[in-house]
């Protein structure tokens, strides 16, 4: 069949011309990298030797998309800057927990001098969308934004102005929070939301985000991705390698197939927005074949905690006058109770009875495992298969293989998409809990501290720099956290502020590597937000959608022209990276630091306030302030690091230069919860979460299945559409990059089956319409059964970008046609976790 | 630099690409490395045959006869009966001593004899020079001349790719082919391949 295909592909034949032009005599000059090979040995890379043969070798961090994966770039000293004088690959030392790169990476060269490169100041002169601008100086751009921020704080007060990013959020600090602003809020509530919501109800904070808790990659033996493509980080895909050497079974539970699944894994298809029911399908299993952890759920875990007849955990204060309600209550052995706080404890897993409360009455309790038991009976493996679309058997079996083969459910990352997401990390994280394997070889580990200052920090109101600047923040609560109280970020917020005014208008915003239009859901409704704005500035490094709707676009430097250090993500080890510049920006292109650009619209418009951070008039000379403030920064932050782990500055910097990262700790089994505890009310892994139940936000504390509610369910010949990213083309930035339209399919995705009935062929033209927004798009199709049925999917970035340089150009012609799935989505959002989602539910005919 | 075979010579090592389809994850970080690093200036410009960005690599989507989804790779397969060499009119292309498929410039007439003769359709014309391009570019050549791996087995995240010699028992490439199980592309079609698929253990 292989073969077939391949033939067939073969066999289109391309038309030959022109090859009659004689070339003789063209041979191309010899790159002259040669040279730089002998200075690359087994022992490592000789960068004294590589000097002094004309080579630079410069370690840094990929930005292509937010994981931040290990590169290294050899660079030909004193050569303009062009793609032929550097060449980047994957930093290369066995021992980097994170080295990159995929697609994504490789495609930066591609950014670095993309045709779609902001290259100048830019500020609009026709109409918000039109995509007409004006080139203007520096000068005139930051004046001007300088006036018109000031105008709209004397106005409207600094929190009417917003602000968003992906990955600069520190650097946007530098200018919203001395304005007196909080309200820097970013992507979280499309992306990781409802996991961040998920883990800090059922672990408490500090253990909610995604970096935190993580496979055990190199020593896994099964591991099940629920709705994870794995398309980011590399290390974590070269570390699966690795365990996959050794045998170990990786499965991916997704309504589409995830390119990472190409490497022999299995792929189980299931219908959207069901994997809490898939969830607690496995968790029946286990528990009903008595496939868990006893030791691990009785110790670890709040599964013997009493509950009351109301869903509320039994405190000491229900017990005894003057008792602490944060201390819980379990039986003891003998029938007697006991807190949560003293030593020794056996309880009783399985009581239930009548207890006396400190008034006298008595109230009936029963441990949280019974009443899980209870909760699970409605999730047995055909029911949960049924709502899941998958075949019960696959249930049951997932549940016994990670039994046997000490497996893990990954937590996620991407995966605040339909409304009921955060029950599917709490229905995993009940999986995870039953199987014990926590902290363990190829179990979910903890990632530890590295100690690394940031630039700019918080607490209780008072901001601290790194250079030990310091003011308070009059008002610190973002507009998000005012409307939704478990958000870690909800941008509709802003949009709410923009467009209803409540609870107060938002009247500027800046983003910066935001690309709203391929990040935030319902499109129609952004843009009636952003055309009521009275300043939208954008700073990026391409000509993104969102550019057309700016009053001023301003041209960042791309992370290969960028000094930093960061830490390393997704690893279980402490290790910190350096970024260094590989290159200037090329030609043409008059590109800044976003921290400077901050600083210097701060300065133009209270020179004061921008004292407050240590940025003066004399800075705005780019230069000048790289090797005054931004050295400045950045050595506090390495000398706060060596500090921290007792390391010799000097050689600390000396081992940055030479390898690109340090690793201060390596992976350290037996922490949590062995040697310390959660940091939820009971210390414990809740598969009961308390604080939900104990801030009135729900009536029990275990996960639930219910249908999606961010969107009208399909009916009949009524599609879901979902959307997931590639690792060539799935960013904001590598999204536009040139080649992502020839090796990201930007076609929606229909399984054969439905296609027949619809009478849908390979490539044919259909119609889509979002069933919520109306908003109608055309697409070509790919049959594909790497979806599953009643189910329509696209890959995320590559394709709708409307933007007039992309239709101008027709060497992009491709990113044009596709459609992006936020045009579809309503922009529902949870009232307690803030959680959006950018899934929909469409139509789709023949066009 | 390696020297060019004559008729009837054999290489001393046969160089060999291996790609193991069972770690592919199809990242495409190989077929872009590949062009920036052999074809910079073809980096923002498509390839018109292929419609495709202009790498020595090509990705090919398919379904196995089960029904699974299967990427696979296609680049030059370094045949040891190259069929593009046996048409090549000009002596244009040739064999060098560590079994590679080359082209010398100097002597290509751009006549794409070669282009049309190679079962694998994997070479393509530069818009500028007229003239065949594939695996391995020139920057590749300079970087396996003095024992480093190519741009697209150094870029690869998931360890999927390697090249070596298959004279030479203890290479890498020569164990994994003996531990592992792998096939070749069209096999039957006579042009003895050294490009390998593994296809698992
Ligand atoms: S996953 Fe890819 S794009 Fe993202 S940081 Fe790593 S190499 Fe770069
Ligand atoms: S794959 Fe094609 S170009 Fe490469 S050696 Fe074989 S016939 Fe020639
Ligand atoms: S060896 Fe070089 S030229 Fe050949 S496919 Fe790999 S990167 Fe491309
Ligand atoms: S770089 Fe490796 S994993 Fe990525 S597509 Fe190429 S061979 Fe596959």
């Amino acid at each position: 069949m292989t073969k077939d295909v391949f033939k067939e592909t073969l066999s289109r034949r391309r038309f030959l011309v022109g090859s009659a032009a004689v070339a003789a005599g063209a041979l191309l000059a010899n790159k002259g990298w040669v040279d730089a090979q002998p200075f690359f040995t087994p022992e490592g890379v000789d960068i004294e030797g590589l000097e002094r043969a004309g080579f630079l070798v410069r370690h840094t961090i990929c930005h292509q998309c937010g994981a931040g994966c290990g590169l290294t770039a050899l660079v030909k000293k004193g050569a303009p800057p062009s793609e032929e004088s550097m060449l980047i690959f994957p930093n290369q030392s066995p021992d980097h927990p994170q080295p990159g790169m995929c697609g994504r990476g490789a495609t930066a060269p591609y950014t670095w001098n993309s045709p779609l490169r902001l290259r100048k100041p830019l500020k609009r002169v026709g109409a918000r969308g039109e995509g007409s601008f004006e080139e203007v100086t520096w000068d005139q751009a930051l004046d001007e934004i300088g006036a018109k921020l000031r105008e709209i704080v004397e106005r409207d007060g600094a929190k009417a102005v917003a602000f968003s990013t992906h990955d600069y959020a520190n650097e946007m600090r530098l200018l919203a929070w001395p304005l007196g602003s909080p309200n820097v809020i970013s992507q979280a509530s499309t992306c990781n939301t409802a996991g961040v919501v998920g883990r800090r109800w059922m672990m408490g904070s500090g253990f909610d985000h995604h970096a935190v808790i993580d496979p055990d990659y190199e020593n896994v033996r099964y591991v099940l991705f629920p709705g994870r493509s794995l398309n980011a980080p590399m290390g974590a895909v070269h570390r699966l390698a690795k365990a996959r050497e050794h045998g170990a079974k990786v499965v991916f539970l997704n309504p589409a197939h995830p390119d990472v699944a190409f490497a022999s894994a299995d792929w189980i298809p299931c219908v959207p927005g069901t994997d809490a029911a898939f969830m607690l399908g496995v968790a029946n299993v286990l528990v009903n074949e008595k496939k868990y952890d006893e030791g691990f759920i009785l110790r670890y875990t709040n599964l013997p905690f009493l509950l009351k007849a109301d869903g509320k955990p039994l405190t000491q204060a229900d017990l005894q006058e003057g008792g602490d309600a944060n201390v819980f209550a379990l039986m003891g052995e003998g029938n007697e109770i006991v807190f949560h706080t003293d030593d020794g404890l056996r309880p009783d897993l399985t009581y239930a009875g009548s207890v006396t409360l400190a008034d006298g009455s008595e109230a009936p309790v029963t441990t949280a495992w019974n009443r899980l038991l209870e909760h699970l009976a409605d999730y047995t493996p055909t029911h949960a298969a049924q709502i899941a679309g998958v075949p019960a058997a696959t249930i049951t079996r997932v549940a016994r293989e990670l039994f046997a083969m000490q497996g893990v459910v990954e937590d996620t990352w991407y995966n605040t998409r339909n409304g009921n997401d955060t029950d599917a990390i709490m229905g995993l994280m009940t999986v995870n809990a039953l199987l014990g394997n926590l902290d363990k070889p190829g179990g979910m580990c903890f990632r530890p501290s590295t100690k690394l200052p940031g630039m700019i920090g918080i607490s209780s109101g008072t901001v601290n720099l790194v250079t030990g600047d310091s003011f308070i923040l009059e008002q610190t609560k973002r507009i998000d956290q005012e409307i939704y109280p478990e958000t870690n970020a909800t941008f509709d917020a802003v949009i709410q502020g923009i467009l209803d005014e409540e609870p107060y208008p938002i009247t500027g915003l800046f983003l910066t590597g935001a690309t709203i239009f391929h990040r935030d859901p319902n499109v129609a409704r952004a843009i009636e937000a952003l055309e009521k704005l009275d300043l939208l500035v954008t700073v990026d490094v391409v000509h993104q959608e969102i550019c057309d709707w700016s009053d001023y676009v301003l041209p960042a430097e791309m992370f290969l022209e960028r000094d930093h250090i960061a830490n390393v993500g997704w690893t279980q080890t402490a290790t910190v990276a350096r970024q260094q510049k590989v290159t200037d920006p090329p030609p043409g292109v008059d590109a800044r630091p976003d921290a400077w650009i901050m600083l210097e619209i701060l300065r133009r418009a209270y020179p004061q306030r921008a004292a407050m951070v240590g940025h003066y008039d004399w800075m705005s000379d780019v230069a000048t302030w790289k090797n005054e403030w931004l050295h400045r920064v950045e050595e506090l932050r390495i000398e706060g690091l060596a500090h921290a782990w007792n390391r010799d500055l000097e050689q600390v910097k000396a081992e940055f230069t030479e390898k690109g990262f340090i690793t201060f700790q390596e992976q350290r089994y037996g922490g949590t919860p062995y040697n310390r505890a959660f940091a939820s009310p009971s210390g414990r892994l809740e598969v009961y979460a308390f604080r939900p139940v104990l801030r009135g936000y729900r009536e029990h504390g275990f996960a639930t299945y219910f249908d999606p509610p961010a969107y009208t369910m399909p009916r009949a010949d009524e599609f879901f559409l979902v959307n997931g990213k590639s690792p060539i083309g799935g960013s904001g930035v590598a999204g536009l990059a040139f080649p992502t339209q020839y090796l990201v399919d930007n076609r929606l995705w229909l399984n054969p089956a439905d296609a027949e009935r619809l009478g849908i062929a390979m490539d044919d033209e259909v119609e889509v319409e979002g069933l919520d927004t109306g908003w109608k798009a055309k697409v070509n199709v790919n049959v594909t059964p790497r979806v599953i049925a009643g189910t329509a999917f696209v890959y995320s970035y590559s394709g709708g970008h409307r933007q007039k340089v992309v239709a101008d150009d027709p060497r992009f012609a491709k990113l044009s046609k596709g459609l992006a799935p936020h045009w579809f989505s309503r922009s529902w959002v949870d009232p307690v976790t803030g959680a959006n989602s950018n899934n929909a539910s469409v139509r789709i005919r023949r066009a | 630099m390696s020297t060019r075979l004559r008729k009837g010579q054999a290489p001393t090592k046969r160089m060999a690409h291996v790609w193991d389809a069972s770690k592919c994850i199809a990242c495409g970080a190989c077929v872009l490395s590949c062009t920036s690093t052999n074809n910079p200036d073809m980096m923002t410009r498509e390839e018109k045959g292929w419609h495709s960005v202009a790498s020595n690599i090509r990705r090919i989507d398919s379904v196995t006869a089960q029904g699974r989804p299967e990427v696979l790779l296609v680049q030059c397969q370094h045949c040891e009966d190259a069929p593009c060499l046996a048409t090549c009119p000009f002596g244009a292309t040739y064999m060098d001593d560590n079994g590679m498929i080359r082209l010398d410039p100097r002597m290509c007439a751009g006549c794409s004899y070669c282009v049309t003769s190679c079962p694998y359709n994997v070479r393509w014309f530069h818009p500028d020079s007229k003239l065949p391009k594939k695996c391995m570019g020139d920057t590749c050549l300079e970087l396996v001349a003095d024992g480093l791996q190519p741009a697209c087995v150094q870029a690869c995240p998931a360890g999927a790719r390697d090249y070596g010699d298959l004279n030479d028992p203890d290479s890498s490439v020569s164990v994994t082919l003996r531990t592992k199980r792998s096939r070749r592309l069209l096999e039957n079609a006579g042009t003895e391949p050294k490009y390998f698929v593994v296809e698992g253990s």
